[in-house]
């Protein structure tokens, strides 16, 4: 009865054991190859695209912030240049003026990039600045070009 | 445009103007040798050659005899042979954004002939042309796969006609620099906004170079010096106009085979090379505002660019060439 018993119970459970398996095996595979339900419906759709517009007023942003950089060294830099010429036109006024007069004849066309010191140093303008010119005196007006390249380009 | 300025030694310097495809053409030679104007009249036939090949204003050209004979093969001259593999080598490296493709939806526009685009320049109204219903349909373009045969400069350019007008230019600026590169100390080639500036320049510390500003007027955007390099401007001022009462312009984009909607007003491109400034300048428009700030950084294109609200920005390959520059116009 009891051994009876005992192998019946072995019977069982050696069928059911394989099944139970496979079940168990079968729901981990499911499981690993699926998204938690909650973590799908999280994800914003919205997110996936950027508005062209935003990422060129963001680029805006970047450039006119470079260029406002650019700007305050270079007013720093034309207010040092100021300050130098002040100095010297005091000590030595006559001679100053003779030499000032000499490179605003030629519209300053060489001595203004070699007066820089560098050539990659931008002198900038704004709309604003060119309206108000008599206000401020941050308008710097381009040096003489030699070429030109632009509106009947191809 | 801006004419020369004199320099210390206007006396001695070699200056040659004239006209060739459709634009102003000047070489300036600074200090030049004996051999300068000789140098000179062979640079300025090479312009001449370059148009007559090139053009697709005349039916009877090189260039619109390979567009008549399609897949069939045309033996046309070493200067179209060349602009047509350039062409084609440029639509490889810009992968496709460069396309010489765009006679029919030119045509399709209205653009089969010269237009008098001259009164932009004064500040006109655009001119107004109408729709021919024969006219070609517009279509996106298809993959082009031409074929070279460089031991008998012939072609086979497919079924797509090509216009050569903007890297033809380029080339004809590259072609003649290379010849007077020998004419004297420095030496300057314009070709309607195609330049390519060798040596320091009269004031031996670069050629000073003015981007004409595309809404128009006297005043600049920027001012760049350059010793050795090219720089072109594609912009759309001039060559736009009105077809049954849209506004077009002449730079197509491939991908929809009308004219580029860019939110751009003009991109100016600095390169070793002219005809790749031009083709890089033309690439950049129509990649369009969104883009050009990437396009450029990565591939370490020299870029300036002005949009439609007309912001004007550099890449970071650019700075170094500007001498000056305006923010906004």
């Amino acid at each position: 009865m009891t051994n009876r018993g005992t192998r019946a119970r072995w019977t069982t459970a050696a069928l059911v054991a394989p099944t139970a398996a496979a079940l168990f095996t079968g729901t981990t595979v499911w499981a690993a190859g699926h998204q938690p339900a909650s973590s799908i419906k999280a994800t914003p759709k919205v997110a996936a695209t950027v508005d062209p517009t935003v990422v060129a007023l963001r680029q805006a942003v970047d450039s006119n912030a470079a260029q406002v950089a650019n700007l305050r060294k270079s007013v720093a830099s034309l207010q040092k240049q100021a300050d130098a010429i002040v100095k010297g036109t005091a000590t030595k006024s006559k001679k100053k003026h003779s030499s000032s007069s000499a490179s605003s004849s030629s519209s300053g066309s060489s001595s203004y990039s070699s007066s820089n010191g560098s050539a990659t140093k931008k002198k900038k303008k704004s709309s604003s600045s060119s309206n108000s010119s008599s206000g401020g005196s941050s308008y710097v007006a381009p040096p003489p070009a030699q070429g030109s390249t632009g509106a009947s380009g191809a | 445009m801006t004419m020369p300025s004199q320099s210390a030694e206007s006396g001695v310097d070699l200056r040659t103007s004239f006209t060739s495809m459709a634009s102003q053409v000047r070489f300036w030679v600074h200090r030049p040798n004996a051999r300068a104007e000789e140098l000179a009249a062979r640079a300025q036939g090479i312009f001449e050659s370059v148009a007559s090949s090139c053009t697709r204003f005349d039916p009877s050209s090189a260039l619109m005899r390979a567009n008549s004979a399609g897949n069939n093969w045309a033996v046309v001259p070493t200067e179209c042979f060349e602009a047509l593999s350039t062409a084609y080598e440029a639509h490889r490296v810009t992968a496709g954004i460069f396309d010489p493709r765009t006679l029919r939806p030119l045509t399709a526009l209205g653009y089969a002939a010269t237009l008098p685009f001259e009164g932009a320049l004064n500040g006109a109204e655009p001119i107004s042309v109408s729709s021919s219903p024969d006219a070609p349909k517009v279509q996106r373009l298809r993959p082009w796969k031409p074929k070279f045969d460089p031991a008998r400069y012939a072609v086979r350019v497919g079924d797509e006609p090509i216009d050569l007008g903007g890297i033809g230019k380029g080339l004809a600026v590259r072609w003649s620099s290379d010849v007077l590169r020998d004419a004297g100390k420095s030496v300057l080639v314009e070709a309607g906004g195609d330049v390519m500036a060798l040596g320091g320049g009269p004031n031996e510390d670069g050629w000073m170079i003015s981007v004409e500003s595309p809404m128009g007027g006297p005043d600049p955007v920027a001012v760049l010096q350059l010793t050795d390099r090219a720089v072109a401007t594609s912009s759309i001022r001039i060559r736009s106009w009105r077809v049954d009462g849209e506004d077009v312009h002449h730079i197509i984009d491939p991908r929809t085979g009308r004219s580029a909607q860019s939110f751009l007003r003009s991109v100016t491109v600095v390169h070793d090379d002219p005809a790749y400034a031009e083709v890089w300048s033309k690439s950049l428009f129509i990649a369009g505002r969104s883009e050009i700030r990437k396009m450029s950084d990565d591939k370490g294109l020299a870029a300036l660019w002005v949009d439609v609200d007309g912001r004007v920005t550099t890449s970071r390959a650019m700075r170094p060439y500007v001498a000056w520059q305006v923010s906004d116009v």
